[in-house]
């Protein structure tokens, strides 16, 4: 990995208010995101991984600036993004792209295919005349292993799996260097998974694309990503390369998630720590560690501070005060 | 065939079950399906969307809407008494006797299976006014103690709670609460975990096998994910196209798979720690129901296919040798001899 990142981010906060009465008092704040850090180099793929509620997506969005974060700063290619106007975000979008996880809600089911490709090339005004944007329209599916015949199709034809595509296709149309992958297999069945996951791998090698890749699927995310950061409630737990994050957490909470990943190879069962209760309130989250009113390995201690990231390995951090335990 | 013709063991004997929907072009979505469960077993049925799989698990309770569904062959269920019924020939009177008292059900969203308007303990005391004979006093003492016994924190609180208050887990338990009620014989649960998170899952898995162990209960397990199955089941039933392609213990059909769908469905997924696997996709998709490839179903997406064979003759499930396993493929006797040829030569070389 190169030194300068694609993609920073420092300190990012999203926080949303909770209104209540006639005069939409603000009564309490929801943190969604709580001061989380990370940076993607040109041609990595980030995995966030994290329970439901956890504020992996509200930071997929926010990085692209589909959500406005309350505060904190993120830098691409050298730019700072939060200070982009109206203009500077429509060639942002040239650069950064995202793909969503529900294939049936993110495309007009009235455009004809190739229409859904080919917007972004309009809307940035990339390619005008409809002998370019044809041809851009046949290499983009030509990319994603469909035939040119679907062009004139409508998407109510499609499966799921063949509009996923699609909608890889139309994020790809501006040649982004970046692309936000938010559960983009989720919703599929098994045997389609299996398809765009190794579609997703063989486009990011072919176009160096770099990625940021929200899943709940840990097995899926190993797979494809370079680093994993572990986000829970809002905060990121730990950070650091695929396979040491799945092989070697160090933190209670990751080991936790990982060790709840069913498997299907018998005798290979890993010790299983089953978490008690469920995610902690995100408007009043607990003091010091978050992760404590969860953790089997709490101690007083961790209702006093915040933890901070520490280096634990190469290029492997964790927010955890304890070392005796992982 | 009479009782005493019937295995003391058995809960739940499916016999030559056939589901089709629409009235002038009949459409089968489940195709002579058989197989049995036993007291305390988890069997497991896994296949894609589509595959017949939920369909199968509907028809067990009569859940298959009337009129729209025509349902063949037999389902034998054995009741708490020790006689046995035919679900397939039941009215709907009859069902209702049977269903969350005999063999109960849980599914994928539990809020669509809630009401939202009624309290969770009212919903709890609904199901045991039903089928059990209680008191309004021992009825909300049963009511919590089955919050309890699934692991619910505060259970008083929950009860009291309606269904938006709570998350997806809790939800969840409560509907198993309510399926276990009446202390059913069968549990039939439809993909209960999937719209849940991982580690939820797993809390809820572990209680569902403790639960399982303490009462003998059986479970029919529907499920599209193959590594839960391997935690969860004793045996299992791989569906395509609304057959059964495969059937076999647990830890026998992981370690050497038979039929080729099974295959192509473990190596679809990444494991996690397995860096050495590549994910393969099975390529196309399910077979649309209406329109079958002729020969077998799965020919055109199998990577062993033989022209002239394959699209052609149509396999039957054949029982394997020492009578453990079935596997319905034309091929799975020669596939199975060149995979232990493979695994013997690396051995050798190793």
């Amino acid at each position: 990995m190169t030194d300068t990142p694609l993609m920073s981010v420092r300190n990012l906060r999203k926080l949303y208010d909770i209104r209540k009465g006639v005069f939409s008092k603000v009564v309490g704040r929801v943190h969604a995101v709580n001061d989380v850090s990370f940076e993607i180099a040109p041609g990595e793929t980030l995995g966030l991984a994290g329970e439901s509620g956890s504020g992996k997506t509200t930071i997929g969005r926010s990085v692209l600036r589909l959500i406005e974060p309350t505060d904190g700063s993120i830098t691409f290619n050298g730019e700072d993004v939060m200070a982009f106007s109206a203009a500077d975000l429509r060639n942002y979008r040239r650069s950064a792209q995202i793909i969503f996880q529900d294939p049936f809600a993110s495309i007009n089911p009235r455009m004809k295919i190739r229409d859904v490709i080919a917007e972004p090339l309009r809307v940035q005004k990339i390619l005008t005349t409809a002998a370019e944007i044809d041809q851009r329209v046949t290499e983009l599916l030509d990319l994603v292993s469909l035939s040119p015949d679907y062009k004139d199709r409508s998407p109510l034809e499609l499966s799921g799996g063949q509009r996923q595509r699609i909608v890889i296709a139309r994020a790809l149309a501006v040649n982004p260097k970046f692309l936000v992958a938010d559960e983009p297999i989720s919703a599929l069945d098994v045997s389609i998974q299996a398809q765009i996951v190794s579609l997703l791998d063989d486009l990011k090698e072919r176009l160096g694309l770099a990625m940021l890749f929200i899943s709940h699927d840990l097995a899926v995310m190993e797979y494809l990503s370079d680093r994993i950061a572990v986000v829970y409630l809002g905060q990121i737990m730990e950070i650091g390369p695929a396979r040491a994050i799945t092989q070697t957490p160090k933190h209670p909470y990751t080991e936790a998630l990982i060790s709840a990943v069913p498997d299907d190879r018998p005798g290979l069962r890993r010790k299983r720590i089953v978490l008690q209760g469920d995610v902690a309130d995100p408007v009043s989250p607990p003091s010091g560690c978050v992760f404590r009113t969860r953790c089997i390995y709490a101690r007083p201690e961790c209702a006093v501070a915040r933890p901070e990231l520490r280096e634990v390995g190469p290029r492997h951090f964790k927010a955890c005060i304890r070392d005796d335990v992982l | 065939m009479t009782s005493t013709d019937i295995d003391d063991n058995r809960v739940l004997s499916v016999e030559h079950l056939s589901v089709s929907f629409g009235a002038n072009v009949p459409v089968a979505v489940v195709r002579d399906v058989t197989f049995t469960i036993n007291k305390g077993e988890i069997v497991a049925i896994v296949g894609e969307s589509g595959c017949g799989k939920s369909t199968t698990g509907l028809a067990l309770l009569g859940l298959n809407p009337d009129g729209k569904a025509s349902v063949q062959g037999a389902i034998k269920l054995g009741r708490k008494g020790g006689d046995e019924v035919d679900i397939v020939r039941l009215h709907e009177r009859d069902l209702q006797r049977i269903r969350g008292n005999d063999a109960a059900m849980i599914f994928q969203e539990p809020m669509s299976s809630l009401d939202p308007l009624y309290t969770i303990g009212a919903q709890i005391e609904e199901a045991l006014s039903v089928h059990r004979r209680l008191s309004a006093v021992e009825r909300t003492r049963e009511a919590l103690r089955l919050v309890s016994i699934l692991g619910i924190p505060s259970p008083e609180k929950c009860l009291k709670s309606y269904p938006h208050q709570l998350s997806g887990g809790m939800r969840q338990r409560v509907m198993i609460a309510i399926a276990l009620s009446c202390n059913p014989a069968l549990l039939i649960a439809d993909e209960p975990t999937t719209a849940l998170d991982v580690t939820v899952q797993a809390q809820i898995i572990d209680r569902l096998k403790q639960l399982q162990r303490e009462t003998r209960m059986a479970i029919l397990f529907v499920t599209h994910d193959l590594a839960l199955v391997a935690e969860i089941a004793d045996r299992v039933l791989v569906m395509y196209a609304g057959q059964i392609v495969e059937e076999g213990p647990v830890a026998d059909l992981f370690t050497r798979p038979l039929m080729p769908y099974t295959q192509a469905l473990m190596h679809s997924r990444p494991r996690l720690g397995d860096t050495r696997q590549r994910v393969k996709a099975i390529p196309g998709g399910a077979p649309n129901p209406a329109a079958l490839p002729t020969g077998c179903a799965f020919h055109r997406r199998c990577a062993h296919a033989v022209a002239g064979l394959c699209d052609v003759k149509t396999p039957v499930l054949e029982r394997t040798d020492d009578g453990q396993r079935q596997v319905r493929c034309l091929r799975w006797r020669e596939l199975h001899e060149d995979a232990q040829c493979a695994r013997q030569l690396q051995g050798n070389l190793q």
